[in-house]
């Protein structure tokens, strides 16, 4: 009897252990850190950066772990993802290589927080991510990255996030006719507003394949503040 | 024997007499403490912005004679209401944020009102009225002080971050909290407000929804806006920089000291828990005085 329970117990751990080895290969993420050291903060006592844009994603699921939409690659290039939440507890910021030859598509990305618990309590529009191409040191930021939280839903919108500093703000985006369409962004009551404070919505299906040059107005008081240029990379694939 | 039986039996009794009473005290004041109340929520403050999403009701009217608006971001030249005299009525939903802006000459009050649902109100004068999109930006010369009385939900400064310019410059919260019995009101609390808080007023503890508040603001010729507003709710939620902010509720404690019928019943109850104790301390001791005499007897 005590030989079967050793068998058994034999057959169960190597089991429990093909399976283990099954899922982490199934997790391992497509897009490695460049450096071994994880960069990130979790304090009440808040540091906040000055940049208006603070994140670009699309609905999905909330589970543990970051994807980024890769449209194309070129060989050797660097990714820069900063990650902040909206009361501004929480951020990282960290650079990353992308493996040459990466399928397009939704990418999941190294991130080995010690705060997963806290950062999974966060709602859809409580973290924002900003993904884009080059060194995490050049300002300003430009060719930018759709990101997602766990797995993108079939979804039509697309967030954006912005520290406004309590501006009105309007993104001013091109359409298929070659001209431009203005969209008012959304500001955040709920909560604490210390990471970002607006929410700009766009359909999915407003987005045209390639680079889209939008244009961040922020108007305040009466009187324009200086505009952000950016533009998202995007490819029909996704959807 | 049987003496001491009766006595036995009426220590058992007086004991069951005496824990049934503390229950039923217990319960009465759970009942007291716990009972829901309709709490009135008095918050003042001066501010150097205010927001405000209003609800449909006609005291959401302002008087705007003499201002230019700018309704399209296309083009920010402002147009001049040139009638005699004109208001501004919200539509329901309307967010508006105003401040003031001071320039070398003049001072003017800037009024941002924006809606997700259409139209973000109606402009009305002698001339008739017309209704406005879902963005316009009104700017009235300031000349006099003004009031303007809204009905609808309100945030009361802005939370600090970077480039945040108004803020909450002083305050206070108080709590007006009505009687177990009757319609009179106690106030049961009142808190003062850091520069820098924001604090919005909500219906639930969950803070799903925003109470709707009556009010009104005074633009002076001081450089802040002074804002009262009163309305029903559950807790005033606080944000404050550098911390997870606080929420603001009537506290139980409150109501022992404040409501006169629960401090009535408190007292009255202390009152007879301790004649009870006193009682049953004498009963004790006679009936020990007893026991000794009987079992002396006994010898």
């Amino acid at each position: 009897m005590a030989k079967f329970y050793s068998s058994s117990a034999g057959i169960f751990i190597l089991l429990s252990s093909l399976i283990g080895l099954n899922v982490e290969a199934a997790q391992e993420p497509s897009i490695k850190l460049l450096d071994d050291q994880f960069s990130e903060q979790y304090s009440t006592n808040v540091p906040v950066s000055g940049r208006v844009l603070a994140g670009i994603a699309i609905n999905s699921d909330i589970l543990p772990g970051l994807s980024i939409f890769i449209p194309h690659t070129n060989d050797n290039e660097q990714i820069c993802m900063r990650v902040l939440s909206r009361d501004g507890t929480y951020s990282s910021l960290n650079q990353y290589q992308v493996p040459n030859n990466l399928k397009e598509g939704f990418q999941s990305v190294e991130y080995p927080s010690e705060f997963m618990d806290v950062i999974s309590s966060f709602s859809e529009s409580d973290l924002a991510v900003l993904a884009y191409s080059g060194q995490c040191k050049d300002n300003p930021v430009n060719e930018l990255y759709l990101s997602a939280r766990g797995e993108p839903k079939n979804s039509d919108k697309v967030t954006i996030f912005v520290s406004s500093g309590r501006s009105e703000v309007f993104l001013r985006i091109p359409n298929e006719n070659s001209t431009t369409d203005m969209i008012r962004c959304k500001r955040i009551q709920q909560g604490k507003r210390t990471g970002y404070d607006t929410q700009c919505h766009i359909g999915l299906s407003k987005l045209l394949t390639g680079k889209n040059e939008i244009s961040l107005i922020r108007r305040k008081s009466g009187r324009m503040l200086p505009s952000v240029k950016f533009s998202i990379l995007y490819s029909r694939s996704i959807s | 024997m049987l003496g001491t039986l009766l006595v036995r039996k009426n220590r058992f009794s007086q004991r069951t007499i005496k824990w049934t009473f503390i229950a039923g005290m217990l319960t009465i004041m759970s009942t007291l403490f716990l009972s829901g109340r309709e709490n009135i929520f008095t918050v003042n403050g001066e501010v150097e912005s205010a927001t405000l999403t209003f609800a449909e009701n006609r005291l959401n009217k302002w008087n705007i004679t003499g201002a230019s608006i700018i309704t399209d971001l296309d083009n920010l030249e402002p147009e001049l209401l040139q009638q005699q005299e004109v208001y501004f009525s919200p539509a329901k939903g309307a967010t508006a944020t105003v401040n003031f802006r001071i320039g070398t000459k003049r001072k003017e009050i800037f009024i941002t009102v924006a809606s997700e649902q259409g139209s973000i109100g109606v402009i009305e004068s002698e001339d008739g009225s017309f209704t406005l999109g879902t963005y316009t930006e009104i700017i009235v010369p300031f000349e006099h002080s003004k009031i303007f009385p809204f009905v609808g939900s309100m945030q009361l400064g802005e939370d600090v971050a970077v480039g945040v310019e108004n803020i909450l410059l002083e305050g206070t919260v108080k709590i007006i909290e009505q009687e177990f019995i009757g319609d009179g009101r106690y106030v049961a609390g009142e808190y003062n407000l850091d520069r820098g808080d924001r604090v919005v007023l909500y219906l639930d503890n969950n803070l799903t929804r925003t109470s709707q508040v009556k009010g009104f603001m005074r633009l002076t010729d001081n450089n802040a806006i002074a804002i009262t507003a009163h309305g029903v709710g559950e807790v005033v939620k606080v944000e404050r920089l550098g911390s997870a902010g606080y929420k603001i509720s009537p506290s139980v404690w409150a109501r022992l000291t404040h409501d006169p019928l629960i401090a009535a019943i408190t007292t009255l109850f202390a009152t007879l828990l301790l004649l009870m104790e006193f009682s049953e301390l004498i009963v004790n001791l006679s009936a020990k005085k007893e026991e000794n005499i009987t079992s002396e007897a006994n010898e």
